[in-house]
């Protein structure tokens, strides 16, 4: 009993310590936060580094990127900040910094779904780019196999291979042509367009068309 | 299972990204850099440029010959203005974040070069100076040199007390450094000699020092007091005194010339031979801002409507006119650039007090001036946004007049018709011809081949710039109104960003100030454009910087034009747009002042009056955390409080959100639809308002739905480890807000869905406060990570509804991210039954991921985002977004789709084109058919 008491209080006495000292940290302590950037050579820092910002924990703190790629985020005081690249050319894994009291820095991987886990990185940061920032969604481009294979042209393709192609190839062979001419097909009556209008039409535009008509049966005849 | 999951989410999200080719063609941004504190013209390198650093902490370069932004870089912004800067040849030197950090930057690329931490300790008062590559700063309580290799200080000299005047001194190779301290009014000298620092023995009686009273050039500061001007010349500690016969309101100068303004007169005095010499008397009116730089000898008096040059030793004075804006604000600045080339050109960069830039390129020998570009930069300060349609097309006029009157027999309407179609046959041709002659014209300027042709005959579709101010068919096209903090209303063309007008709003103006100490411009619309007989009608309120009473001034929102301006005789201590109109089609103005009473602007007659029952306000008092429910008499004209108290809020908790629902919002579906086919109806109470209110003590986030009508709380909800930034949108029957969670470290977003307690059915078209529930409502909540900050956050519009809508998040790295309701949702399922996955619902996960494409503004970042204005277009898919901040951004947004319309790429000319091909390939086979069947009859 007396035991428990004891180490309620001690537990209380050290949380208040923790208290205490986080209050002066907040006056006296301040930290930078340093490290690098990097990325694949086909752009030079130096351009790249006049449209970037360090930001920490969402713009609470900022710093700029110097033209040999180091950064230093100045005036922090100590606790947990979650460091990012702004830019608009790489994309860049955000990285988590835990400043201590004292100053001690640590940086690990940033899991937001799981705060707790630890992944320790090297401190001073080096922020290394995961690719270029893709904005756009890629437009479908013009192949060729697409426009072979698309239902459109192979309806139009097919019949006209069957068309074209096999009465030529019969007719090298007359065998397969006789046995072709002795496959009935069904024959399909398509209506001529222009009979069908003159029809539908008859009246004044009748007559013309009608002999036209007229002349063209006389010539298959 | 997860791969279905993920390929519903990828179908979601393939929806919102936007193609490359897409990229600009719906979208603009303003870049905007502020207003100008102090500039530097720069001829060094390729190009000329001046160098601006901005009231707004923002450093940019400025194409000398366009005004386009070379480069910007936003500084840390701190409250104070407390930053320092100067320049050489190759490098600009700036000391920011109060006098904490040095930083030196390329003059060409703005890239930073160098870094120097200074000092631990925040200081107000701060200056900075550069000599053979070293450099010195003071703050407000030390002065350090460094040389050009090291990063901590060679010599150090603290000061006993703080300071509140510093200022090097620069004389050919000579450095000196002038400091006024808190407690005594003399002058203290540190002289310099490359690095080291000595502290001068003499100090030097001068007058008490106020910064708004004094002046500092070269080598002299100059302080005024009534009529009395004294004048220090630091190199050789000697103070000169003299008296005018006027009061002096200004002191300005260069070189050895200082001048004493007064409300008439200008008084030119030289420092010559440790002496002061009067040299001239100009008279001056108020509305001339003078710019002199040295050694030239022309003193510029500019003036919105003129520029007067004046030599200062000689007689000689040009007065050149300039095209005078009608609308103008004063100017405050003026620098001069002579240009090298010619001594009698000068490069004139004028600032209004409406933040406006101009370039004055002024030949004084021709007497001519070129105004060679101008920027607006109050839109930085953008307050309140609107988006008002353009006036209706001749034809829908037509149309419109058509349905009109309704007397007519049918005789009369039949030939009206007539008349209305033979009108609209007429705008056609004459538009088809129009067509035609700027294809031909556009093909025989540069054409040649059928490529060219194709395409001039697309950019004549495209080519709408040039087309009547007046609306398009799908009422795409907006004029965006915006007010500013400067006191600029501006009317925008939402097509490329242009500034159409601009309405300066007076001397006097000033801004309101709001609960929550902002400063505020609200603007109204109180008559749109659909009324096409009367023109459109807006309002701005602001407070008259004297005598802080309302003034409402009434514009044309499509041009500009005062209608009128309403000086109130009262202070403003609320105002609203009523939701009736008058016989005009006016929503009048309800403005309640400090005794409660109300009045209208413009006014409104009883009998319209009637038709609006009741009207009730929520008064929320930030400091005592009472809310209070206020029903306006409409008829008596008083406020009568129906209900107060603190609605469970904490007295350590402070409100930092309040959001209610506008009247307008319109709500297509009444209910959703179950997995089991039932239905659930929403909740959806006009007078909700959501509270948000923190505690920072326990880090507790607060959120209470209050009906405003009976004060009845509908429904708190309490999250625990949370912090600011607290945004919060309230639309329909769903609250989403973002927060800190001090607990995750992260920033998360949560939802609130209200629906219709059991049994309770949805009946009305009304929805009645005052009847009550039987059934509390049911409320659904959810919340989700989201990986990066939140700077501002908007719900789009459409005109019904009914297209799904999205949250627009804006982050601090400038990007803004597009998150539909279907994601942040708050009845996705744990677990997907088949059933729920053949309804395509998504089920929960924690994260909302952001990924690039879904940023709204692909590489277009807006930085320091105030607000986002989303507003309907005609089209039911689309909703118009303005966001705005240090730029601003304008695009066109489709949460759901571009379902009611044909997809932007869709290629009409190729389609037409495979079209008639195929008809002329059949007539021509057909032909070549029937002479191959007649040849093979012959044969």
């Amino acid at each position: 009993m007396q035991l428990k008491s004891f180490t309620k209080i001690a537990v209380l006495f050290s949380i208040l310590t923790w208290v205490n000292g986080n209050e002066l940290e907040e006056q006296n302590g301040r930290f930078s936060v340093e490290g690098e950037v990097s990325f694949p050579p086909t752009k030079t820092c130096s351009g790249w580094s006049a449209g970037a910002r360090i930001l920490l924990n969402h713009g609470q703190y900022s710093g700029f990127v110097l033209q040999d790629c180091t950064f230093r985020v100045d005036h922090v005081p100590s606790g947990t900040y979650i460091v990012q690249v702004e830019n608009t050319d790489f994309l860049f894994e955000p990285i988590r910094v835990d400043i201590t009291s004292k100053g001690k820095m640590r940086a690990r991987k940033l899991t937001i779904l799981q705060p707790n886990t630890v992944n320790t990185l090297n401190y001073p940061l080096k922020i290394a780019a995961r690719g270029p920032m893709r904005f756009f969604k890629k437009r479908e481009e013009w192949r060729v196999t697409d426009m072979l294979f698309s239902p459109m042209v192979l309806m139009i393709a097919v019949p006209l291979v069957v068309m074209l192609i096999l009465p030529k190839m019969t007719a090298n062979d007359p065998e397969l042509k006789r046995e072709m001419e002795n496959m009935q097909m069904p024959k399909v009556d398509m209506p001529d367009v222009g009979e069908m209008m003159a029809n539908l039409f008859g009246g004044s535009a009748a007559p013309k068309k009608k002999t036209a008509a007229a002349g063209a049966i006389q010539r298959r005849k | 299972m997860k791969l279905s999951l993920l390929v519903i989410q990828l179908l979601v999200y393939s929806v919102v990204a936007i193609f490359e080719d897409q990229a600009g063609k719906f979208d603009w941004r303003k870049t905007l850099i502020g207003c100008p504190k102090s500039t530097i013209f720069d001829d060094s390198g390729r190009s000329d440029r001046i160098v601006v650093f901005t009231k707004e902490s923002i450093m940019g370069s400025l194409s000398l010959h366009t005004g386009k932004i070379e480069w910007r870089r936003i500084l840390e912004s701190t409250a104070s203005n407390d930053a320092a800067f100067t320049s050489d040849d190759e490098y600009i030197y700036t000391l920011s974040d109060g006098g904490r950090i040095f930083r030196s930057w390329r003059k060409v690329d703005g890239v930073l070069v160098r870094q120097i931490l200074v000092s631990e300790e925040i200081s107000t008062r701060n200056s900075i100076e550069v000599l053979d590559g070293n450099i010195f700063i003071a703050t407000s309580n030390k002065l350090m040199s460094f040389t050009p290799e090291a990063d901590s200080p060679a010599n150090v000299v603290k000061f006993t007390s703080d300071r509140i005047f510093s200022s090097f001194f620069k004389q050919g190779n000579e450095l000196l450094f002038a400091s006024v301290s808190k407690i005594s009014p003399k002058l203290n000298f540190v002289s310099i000699n490359k690095v080291e620092l000595f502290a001068d023995g003499v100090d030097l009686d001068f007058v008490s020092y106020e910064p708004e009273r004094c002046h500092v050039q070269n080598m002299y500061i100059s302080c005024f007091n009534g009529n009395k001007l004294s004048v220090a010349d630091v190199f050789d500690k000697n103070v000169f005194h003299t008296e005018l016969d006027h009061d002096i309101t200004n002191v300005s100068g260069s070189g050895r010339i200082i001048f004493a303004r007064g409300i008439t007169d200008l008084e030119v005095f030289e420092i010559s031979n440790s002496n002061i010499v009067a040299l001239k008397k100009i008279k001056v009116t108020p509305d001339e801002e003078i710019g002199f730089v040295e050694p030239q000898d022309s003193l510029f008096l500019v003036s919105p409507s003129y520029v007067r040059v004046v030599s200062i030793t000689l007689d000689t004075a040009v007065r050149v006119p300039r095209v005078a804006s009608e609308n103008h604000s004063p100017l405050i600045s003026v620098f001069v650039n002579p240009v090298k080339k010619n001594a009698k050109d000068y490069e004139l960069l004028v600032v209004g007090a409406d933040c406006r830039l101009e370039l004055l390129s002024v030949d004084v020998s021709a007497k001519a001036i070129v105004s060679e570009w101008n920027r607006e930069e109050s839109l930085i300060n953008v307050e309140s946004v609107e988006l008002v349609d353009l006036p209706l097309t001749e034809s829908q006029q037509m149309i419109e007049d058509e349905f009109e009157d309704n007397e007519s027999n049918i005789m009369s309407a039949f030939i009206r018709r007539l008349q209305v179609q033979f009108g609209q046959f007429c705008r056609i041709l004459s538009r088809t011809f129009e067509n035609i002659f700027y294809t031909l014209s556009t093909f025989s300027i540069h054409g040649n081949g059928l490529s060219d042709f194709i395409n001039s005959i697309r950019s004549t579709s495209s080519s709408s710039n040039n087309a009547p101010f007046e609306r398009d068919y799908f009422n795409l096209r907006k004029v965006i109104l915006a007010t500013t903090i400067n006191g600029a209303v501006f009317g925008i063309d939402s097509n490329d960003g242009s500034v159409l007008w601009k309405i300066w709003l007076g001397d006097d103006f000033a801004p309101l100030e709001s609960i929550s100490a902002k400063q505020r411009v609200p603007l109204y619309v109180q008559r749109t454009t659909a009324h096409y007989q009367l023109d459109g009608l807006a309002s701005v309120v602001f407070s008259n910087k004297k005598t802080k009473y309302g003034v409402i001034v009434t514009f044309n929102p499509m041009i500009g034009q005062v209608v009128s301006k309403n000086e109130l005789p009262y202070s403003i201590k609320r105002i609203s747009l009523l939701p009736i109109t008058n016989q005009k089609h006016v929503y009048p103005i309800l403005v309640v002042d400090e005794e409660n009473e109300i009045s209208f602007y413009p006014s409104i007659n009883q009998n319209e009056l009637s038709s609006c029952s009741s009207l009730f306000l929520m008064d929320v008092d930030r400091n005592s955390k009472t809310m209070k429910g206020l029903e306006a008499d409409l008829i008596n004209r008083k406020l009568r409080t129906v209900w107060s108290g603190n609605i469970g809020l904490a007295s350590n908790e402070e409100i930092v959100a309040v959001k209610g629902k506008s009247f307008q919002q319109k709500v297509h579906s009444q209910g959703r639809v179950l997995i089991n086919r039932d239905v659930q109806y929403k909740y959806v109470n006009p007078n909700l308002a959501a509270v948000a209110s923190l505690d920072r003590k326990n880090q507790q986030l607060t959120i209470v739905l209050v009906d405003i009508v009976t004060g009845h709380v509908v429904h708190s909800a309490k999250i625990v480890k949370a912090a600011e930034p607290v945004h919060l949108v309230h639309s329909e029957n769903w609250i989403a807000y973002s927060y800190w969670s001090e607990k995750g470290r992260r920033t998360e977003l949560g939802i609130i869905e209200l629906y219709e307690g059991h049994g309770e059915q949805a009946r009305k078209e009304f929805f009645d406060s005052k009847l009550g529930n039987k059934h509390q409502p049911a409320v659904l909540m959810q919340s989700y990570i989201y990986a990066q900050g939140v700077e501002a956050m908007t719900i789009s519009e459409t005109e019904k509804g009914l297209s799904m809508r999205s949250i627009l998040l804006a982050h601090p790295s400038g990007n803004i991210h597009e998150v539909s309701r279907r994601l942040l949702d708050a009845t996705r399922p744990m677990e997907l039954t088949p059933a729920m996955r053949e309804e395509m619902i998504i089920g929960y996960v924690p994260e909302i991921a952001v990924s690039s494409e879904e940023m709204i503004n692909y590489n277009l970042t807006v930085h320091r985002v105030r607000g986002i204005k989303a507003s309907p277009s005609g089209l039911e898919s689309t909703s118009l977004v303005l966001a705005y901040g240090t730029d601003l951004f304008f695009t066109r947004l489709v949460p759901s789709g571009t379902f009611d319309i044909l997809k932007d790429d869709f290629d009409h000319i190729f389609i037409s084109m495979v079209l008639s091909g195929l008809v002329f390939g059949s007539y021509i086979t057909k032909r070549l058919a029937r002479s191959n069947a007649l040849s093979a009859q012959w044969s």
